[in-house]
């Protein structure tokens, strides 16, 4: 222990605070620049100068009077502190320096330090955080790695939460920080010195890298989206790097990126996402096998799939009342695309007016069921018959459009189903329903379809959540005024509304509302013509027209296919996880017609996004189909697919893609960075070590630390002797004004 | 010469004559054979329903509703009752269907407050309302249908109507609105939820359908004769063409075409 006095330190009172202080200031001077001016009036110079010393005599002292400047002075003393040694444990510690980790070399080299070491340092660990590491942990090879480097964060916590006999820190760390806008001149007021030590190589690392990856969270069913791709090489490095954009094993685009001269690139890779919902993407570039970091030359992405727009081709066989509330719902919906047709006249209508005084069109059929067919997620047929507009070529089209993941809707009238004259044509074997021919196609009678029982939870029926709301919801409803009349259910498909009185050919009520799968398409069929009465009618009765626009708005979300419709859901906390981390996982299982799977065993499956599954674990649902589980992350970087199966099955009765990022950015950017631990050292008094062998003993190092033992102040101009001096130069100067002749 | 004059008189006055005889037992047959059915029955089809309210002229253009529902069948593919009913605003039954037709020749009392309150549901339930006045000369229906659109919407609700409204155009072109009588260039009308709902004719649209039951319109057209009967026809069948396809004609797929028409006109 050494004790030594510190150089005094100034300091000035400011009476009534730093303003006051200021505005008495000016007036003081004011005063005195005043007196000088008055005394140039004297012409024996004399006279003028000793006026002038007098007043400035008593200007200064009215100042030190009023301000009261203080001597302070420390004795303080220089005592030996402890040592705590901070390790870098984030992921770039895993960069291959030489033949060994980073990091294994650095727990190699402080092991038998601290083992040597006669006052035991403590022993922290830092990635993102602050840890504590026992030694045991420190000899531990499989050391948890964090996916962040923040050395001033560290180093101040630890300065903070070890204050007390904290001599010196000794920060072990490759210097790849990630701290935003760090300078090591701050850390001079952590009052601690940091001895820094660099473990790296610091010859050029020979890694090709993905330094970043940049794409909107959110993109839109089949509207172009991209993502951009930062890559770094190193100096030397001149050959183009293929780039690689993957959604799962498919191969969506190979980009070759030409590297500038400072060995880094930006390209945009642009992509097309095929499906609503979550969508895992990875970019790759080879890796060649003396690339000193592997795992950043693959990253992944999670991209949010979501329709900008719903496209809907309404075509009507003529102008009605369903066809106008549905157009009118459908346009008031600023998420939908429409078009629409209505067969304004037919062939035997006579308009009294020649084309050119009609608003009248050609019904473009060639062009929208051979041309953009595709380009609709939902075609509705209302109440039109195809036959007296040449459509029959078109019917295979919308069949094969369907089976192909479009979406089908064809609603009733004297034009519909059997009446219209679809009965074994294409259209046929996508509709939910078999269709009857002949004059017995309508029934006339009034009608209030009930909700199947097995069906209260379909949405597209499932106004209201609970079940005997629900089916008091319909009830409540306008009666329809008619149907077609159809011979029942197709093979799978699923009446949600039947006739209240009718029944089909195998003697089950008879199906006013079905829905079915065809192919990977959905079909919709209600057979009447007056829907528009759940809306004005209703209304009319109860004041709530909702129930027409709750159908619609579910019948519509159900065709085309919102995720949260689906039947069966996999649902995880995040989307992006890092190794290992814990992922939480919620399903909820019912079979296509909406009924809960469970109580009943289920399996879930983690496969990567090659289809090789890595875990499979066994799940119960409850009566409600829902299940909820947690499993760990997987260690490996790239996207992954949550399954859920029935036992004995491989079919997959839901999936949700998560990604799995080993780094993230920590690793983007390994290289070693000794300028800052240079300048760390600098900044704090410590030293720095370029090489680990370099290390002294620990108890070698300067680890002292200040500590004041006293503060003494002297204030001077705090006496009766000094006011007396300053009121007598003030009475002087003031007595020889007088004498000289001024006021 | 002559001879051929007098052939071509003679084939002239055959022709004349079938055609007359032809139209005579087209409007024989359309006033006494049974509607067809057509859509899902008859209760579906669109009704052109007459307002019923306490001061109505009950000997007021009993036929022109039937006319008018006639004239939108033959000339579109739209079905209608041939027999329109009636209602009252107050009625519970005004929600069965979504188009009524309110016409008047004179001033009338106040309505009920039921009968207001039933007009404001209609409407917001999404509810079309076309009304006529048969007498434009005067203001006394005028007067009253004002004071109760006031009533129901608020005194400024009524507006004019522009001259571009897809109403104009929604199955013919129409320059301008014209019934009976030629009346002012414009229609007035109330709008709720970007649509019209409500639309106000001072050109006595029921006085320019109305017939007999030999077929013979009742009342002469003033100034443009039988042209402006077939302009007032148009005008109908595009009010109710509008009800039932409201802004069909403004998406884009038929800005085009309508344009090239517009434009070959004088």
């Amino acid at each position: 222990m050494s004790e030594v006095v510190a150089p005094d330190s100034l300091k000035l009172g400011a009476p009534f605070g730093s303003v006051v202080a200021l505005l008495l200031m000016a007036a003081l001077v004011a005063i005195v620049v005043l007196g000088l001016r008055e005394h140039q009036s004297l012409a024996d110079p004399r006279k003028r100068w000793v006026l002038h010393v007098l007043r400035l005599l008593t200007g200064i002292a009215a100042a030190l009077l009023m301000f009261q400047p203080r001597w302070l002075g420390q004795t303080v003393e220089q005592v030996q502190g402890r040592v705590a040694v901070l390790l870098d444990t984030s992921r770039s510690m895993s960069v291959q320096a030489g033949s060994a980790s980073r990091l294994a070399q650095a727990q190699s080299v402080l092991g038998p330090a601290l083992d040597a070491a006669g006052d035991k340092p403590s022993l922290f660990a830092f990635g993102d955080e602050l840890t504590s590491l026992s030694r045991a942990a420190l000899a531990d090879p499989q050391l948890p790695l964090a996916d962040d480097t923040r050395i001033e964060h560290a180093l101040r916590e630890l300065a903070q939460t070890q204050n007390a006999g904290l001599g010196a820190i000794v920060l072990v760390t490759d210097g790849a920080d990630r701290s935003p806008g760090l300078t090591a001149s701050t850390l001079a007021s952590l009052g601690v010195r940091v001895h820094t030590v660099l473990v790296a190589d610091t010859a050029a690392l020979s890694d090709v890298s993905i330094q970043s990856l940049h794409a909107d969270p959110v993109a839109f069913l089949h509207q172009p989206a991209q993502v951009e791709v930062s890559l770094r090489a190193p100096a030397g490095h001149t050959s183009p790097i293929l780039v690689t954009l993957r959604s799962g094993t498919e191969v969506v685009r190979e980009v070759s990126a030409e590297l500038a001269a400072d060995g880094t690139a930006t390209l945009t890779i642009p992509f097309t996402p095929t499906r609503i919902g979550r969508a895992a993407y990875t970019v790759s570039i080879p890796t060649d096998e003396n690339d000193a970091v592997p795992a950043n030359n693959e990253r992944a992405f999670v991209v949010r799939v979501v329709r900008e727009r719903l496209r809907v081709l309404l075509v009507c066989g003529q102008p009605s009342w369903d066809a106008r509330f549905l157009r009118g719902f459908l346009k008031g919906n600023p998420s939908i695309d429409l078009i629409t047709f209505f067969i304004l006249r037919t062939q035997t209508d006579n308009s009294m007016a020649s084309p050119e005084e009609l608003s009248l069109i050609p019904f473009p059929t060639q062009e929208l069921f051979e041309q953009h067919l595709a380009s609709f997620d939902l075609v509705i047929f209302q109440n039109f018959d195809f036959g007296p507009y040449q459509m029959a070529q078109y019917l295979p089209r919308i069949h094969d459009y369907v089976v192909n993941g479009g979406s089908f809707a064809m609603l009733g009238g004297d034009r519909s189903f059997g009446a219209g004259g679809y009965v074994g044509t294409p259209l046929a074997d996508i509709l939910p329903v078999r269709l009857l021919a002949g004059e017995h196609a309508m029934d006339l009678a009034e009608l209030s379809p009930q909700v199947v029982a097995d069906s209260t939870h379909h949405p597209v029926v499932e106004l209201l959540p609970h079940a005997a709301d629900n089916v008091a919801a319909w009830r409540d409803a306008a009666p329809l005024l008619g149907s077609n009349r159809v011979l029942g259910l197709r093979e799978g498909a699923q009446a949600l509304l039947v006739h209240p009185t009718l029944t089909g050919d195998g003697g089950d009520p008879m199906p006013v509302l079905a829905v079915g799968a065809a192919g990977r398409g959905r079909s919709l069929a209600l057979t009447t013509d007056t829907s528009y009465r759940w809306s004005i009618t209703t209304a009319g009765r109860s004041g709530d027209a909702s129930v027409y626009e709750r159908f619609w708005d579910r019948a519509l979300r159900w065709l085309a296919r919102d995720p949260l419709l689906d039947p069966a859901q996999i649902t995880t906390d995040r989307e992006q996880y890092g190794p290992g981390a814990k992922l939480r996982v919620h399903v909820w299982l019912r079979d296509e017609h909406y009924r809960a799977l469970g109580p009943a065993t289920f399996r879930l499956t983690l496969a990567d996004a090659h289809g090789r599954s890595l875990q499979q674990l066994a799940i119960e649902t409850d009566a409600d189909g829902k299940a909820e589980l947690s499993l760990a992350a997987p260690s490996e970087p790239g996207a992954y697919l949550l399954s859920v199966q029935r036992e004995g099955q491989s079919e997959a009765l839901a999936s949700e893609w998560l990604v799995v990022e080993v780094g993230g950015d920590e690793l983007a950017d390994p290289r070693a960075n000794p300028p800052l631990l240079r300048a760390i050292a600098r900044a704090t008094g410590g030293n720095y070590y370029e090489r680990l062998s370099d290390l002294p003993l620990l108890d070698a190092l300067p680890r002292t630390r200040t500590h004041v033992l006293s503060v003494t102040a002297r204030t001077p101009f705090d006496s009766a002797w000094f006011f007396a001096l300053a009121v007598g130069l003030f009475a002087c100067e003031w007595w020889l004004r007088r004498r000289f002749g001024l006021r | 010469m002559a001879a051929a004059i007098m052939r071509a008189r003679v084939f002239t006055a055959m022709f004349c004559s079938a055609w007359l005889f032809a139209w005579f037992f087209a409007c024989l047959a359309i006033s006494v054979a049974p509607a067809r059915v057509r859509a899902i029955g008859e209760r579906s089809v669109v009704d052109l329903r007459s307002i019923d309210y306490t001061g109505r002229n009950p000997a007021l253009r009993p036929t022109a509703t039937k006319r008018w529902a006639w004239e939108v069948r033959q000339r579109t593919s739209v079905d209608t009752k041939l027999e329109p009913t009636h209602v009252r605003f107050s009625d519970p039954t005004l929600f069965e269907t979504p188009l009524v037709y309110w016409s008047g020749d004179q001033a009338f009392a106040a309505l009920s407050e039921a009968e207001v309150q039933g007009l404001r549901r209609f409407v917001s339930f999404g509810g079309f309302v076309i009304i006529d006045d048969a007498s434009p000369e005067d203001t006394g229906f005028d007067g009253s249908v004002r004071r109760e659109l006031a009533r129901a919407f608020g005194s400024s609700a009524l507006t004019r109507l522009s001259d571009t409204h897809v109403i104009y155009r929604s199955f013919y072109l129409v320059s301008r609105p014209v019934g009976r009588v030629q009346g002012p260039p414009y229609l007035e009308a109330i709008e709720q939820g970007g649509r019209v709902a409500v639309v106000y004719s001072r050109h006595d649209l029921g006085g320019a359908f109305e017939r007999d039951n030999l077929g013979n319109y009742t009342s002469s057209v003033m100034p443009g004769g039988e042209r402006q009967r077939e302009m007032a026809f148009r005008l109908g069948v595009n009010l109710v063409l509008y009800a039932l396809c409201l802004d069909y004609k403004d998406d884009q797929v038929h800005a085009p075409f309508i344009m090239r028409r517009w434009a070959g006109r004088p």
